[in-house]
């Protein structure tokens, strides 16, 4: 027997689950592999460890439940809700059972349900009219309602446009005000200019600069 | 003469509602589990998170145990996606903590958490294992099942769990911690 078949063999030898023929080709092998040896005597020395580890003690610990412990008031409120909806339904199943066909609550009928797949058929072209008058009607509907719409399109129209109409009116008279403003100053200063070159009035602080700069006024 | 109740017959009660059912199946496993955390996180703390981790994973997952395979195989499929995502999570912790810095250099890991100096020995030399090569050895030698079994736990090839282990045999080999615990 070869190494590579041997080897992988050793564990089961060593834990002695092989059969009786193949125990004894693994021996024949070891006798002539140290390789092989060495690793079985390394098995054996994790067996032996193994089975000397003493097991060590659980630290104290609580583990998760697998349901919740409820004593009989939990469980009674627990339970309550749905107890009483069942209690309430089944009333209500009770009274809705026992009370008479014609005492209002449903419309009261003398036939069947069953009776009235026994109705004649319709001639076609009545049931052709019956369409097209239910047809008519949702047009005629449909017609009124677009009408209300349009109109309340055209009043919204009417109104933005107004509104639009007043917020320009007041821009242009801010600035046509502004403008006629403007213009009056302009006016003021250039009356005042044209009033100070028909009648200078020297003052002495202006005299006396004037003539320091060798500048000769009238 | 009755015999114990099965496996089987606890998760179908505890399914019903039966929180004594559910108890059982607890303290039945709770030892098996603990030991396996603690073997494969090396922390009494972080094995008492990952077993408490495990069990809610079971009771999440109780309805859906059909009987197909043993009940240990079942609650070991759990135990060990349970255990590769804490450890996964917890190497993500310790590589973010050592890039700032905010390992405590003191600290060593020589604590006081086993009650033999066996138990401390044999997890010091599985700590020297890669954390999938461990996860291995802990199933073979120390839960004792079939490789079918463990490839199904850790959702890999029969043939991959067996080169694992011997993958780690060959590592313990030369490792003096394996030679001193026995």
């Amino acid at each position: 027997m070869l190494c590579e078949h041997a080897n992988p063999l050793l564990i089961d030898y060593a834990q002695k689950s092989l059969n009786d023929s193949l125990s004894v080709e693994i021996e024949t092998h070891l006798e002539n592999c140290a390789d092989c040896r060495s690793d079985l005597e390394a098995i054996n020395m994790l067996s032996n460890m193994a089975d000397n580890w003493h097991d060590e003690a659980v630290p104290a610990w609580q583990p998760v439940p697998v349901t919740s412990n409820h004593n009989w008031l939990d469980n009674f409120r627990l339970w309550f809700p749905t107890a009483a909806s069942t209690a309430a339904l089944a009333v209500a199943t009770m009274i809705f059972v026992q009370m008479p066909q014609n005492s209002g609550v449903l419309p009261a009928s003398s036939q069947p349900l069953s009776s009235y797949q026994e109705l004649p058929a319709l001639p076609q072209a009545t049931q052709a009219a019956m369409v097209e008058s239910v047809m008519e009607g949702s047009r005629e509907q449909r017609q009124e309602e677009l009408q209300v719409l349009l109109q309340y399109l055209k009043a919204e129209m009417d109104r933005r446009t107004i509104e639009t109409e007043d917020s320009l009116r007041f821009v242009i008279t801010n600035q046509l005000q502004g403008q006629q403003e403007l213009d009056e100053l302009y006016q003021q200063v250039k009356d005042l200019v044209n009033t100070a070159d028909r009648s200078p009035v020297a003052t002495p602080d202006s005299s006396s600069d004037a003539q320091g700069q060798g500048v000769h006024t009238p | 003469m009755l015999g114990p109740v099965t496996d089987e017959v606890l998760v179908t009660r505890a399914v019903a509602g039966s929180n004594s059912a559910w108890n059982k199946l607890i303290k039945r496993y709770e030892k098996r589990v603990y030991n396996y955390a603690l073997r494969m996180v090396s922390h009494p703390d972080d094995a008492f998170d990952l077993m408490q981790e495990v069990f809610v994973g079971v009771h999440r997952n109780l309805g859906s145990f059909r009987g197909d395979a043993p009940f240990p195989a079942w609650l070991f499929r759990i135990a060990s996606f349970r255990c590769t995502d804490y450890l996964r999570r917890r190497k993500f912790h310790d590589e973010f903590d050592e890039e700032r810095g905010f390992l405590n250099a003191e600290a060593g890991p020589e604590e006081q958490t086993f009650t033999t100096h066996a138990n401390q020995k044999i997890s010091a030399a599985l700590g020297t294992l890669p954390d999938e090569q461990r996860q291995v050895v802990e199933l073979k030698f120390f839960q004792h099942f079939t490789f079918e079994d463990i490839a199904g736990q850790l959702g890999i090839s029969p043939n991959t769990a067996k080169t694992r282990l011997y993958s780690a045999l060959r590592k313990l080999k030369q490792h003096e911690e394996l030679r001193d615990a026995l």
